[in-house]
């Protein structure tokens, strides 16, 4: 069962996903908008990191930013996503791929399961 | 392991009599009337056809639930799960998926209602982040 970690700060959005993540057959874990991203990766050690751009006070692009600096933590896979269509920067900045918000779930599921790779 | 239900969206009008039929055997919450004939699904579908959801399963319908956005709100309607299957959450990931195809048309606000007979469905709701409006008054009129 892959597992996905979600670094969102909208607490209906988080809630949605792990239902329907859930119900696809992944096994999910939420951070709170204060959460140290970069530790959570490393202690939880997902299959892929599903992350805001916007993420409280912090900002996803220097999360994963760092998360490409750490050789611990590096080779994990982050698709990000944002209601600003800033796949590039993101991609730039290390990420592996980009969601554009609002999107329809099987566009989730479709980017989240080449990578995860662990289902069926 | 995935869910051995699948959702889709309702296939009109191959899938209206077993819809049908599983409307009817719901024993409360879900009132079947003028608006469930076959032409008033038709219009529904014309409308918006990735807003009605059933949850299939081994080949039967087992679940539905239908959205609507008029372009401001969104409605939920007939959310019903067949009783033999209930707790397996099959109504969690019908909501799930009508709630996050809402969002993606860009739906704000969305309602739903509870028929007075079916009262209990409150805690359901509100575990899920639906909050008892209080301060409104629903009204109604026939137009046709």
């Amino acid at each position: 069962m892959a597992k996905i970690l979600l670094a969102e700060d909208d607490p209906t959005m988080i809630s949605l996903l792990q239902t329907l993540l859930k119900m696809e057959g992944f096994e999910t874990v939420a951070l709170d908008t204060e959460a140290d991203v970069p530790k959570a990766v490393l202690l939880e050690k997902p299959d892929v990191l599903f992350m805001d751009v916007h993420l409280g006070q912090q900002s996803g692009m220097d999360i994963v930013e760092s998360i490409r600096k750490d050789p611990q933590i590096a080779n994990v896979r982050v698709v990000m996503t944002s209601g600003l269509n800033v796949k590039e920067e993101c991609l730039q900045r290390g990420a592996d791929d980009f969601l554009l918000k609002p999107f329809m779930p099987a566009d989730l599921i479709g980017i989240l399961k080449p990578g995860a790779g662990l289902l069926g | 392991m995935t869910a051995p239900f699948k959702i889709r969206e309702f296939h009109f009008p191959e899938d209206y009599n077993s819809t049908l039929h599983l409307w009817q055997g719901i024993e409360k919450g879900v009132h079947v009337g003028r608006s469930d004939t076959l032409a008033e699904i038709e219009k529904k579908i014309a409308h918006d056809p990735d807003l009605f959801l059933v949850a299939e399963l081994d080949g039967d319908i087992v679940g539905t639930v239908i959205g609507g956005f008029d372009g401001r709100r969104g409605l939920i309607y007939h959310l019903a799960v067949a009783a033999p299957v209930r707790g397996v959450g099959i109504g969690s990931h019908l909501m799930a998926e009508v709630e996050l195809r809402l969002r993606a048309k860009g739906c704000l606000k969305c309602y739903l209602l509870v028929t007075l007979d079916n009262s209990e469905v409150g805690d359901y709701y509100q575990r899920r982040g639906w909050r008892h409006m209080h301060d409104i008054h629903l009204y109604g009129k026939e137009l046709q």
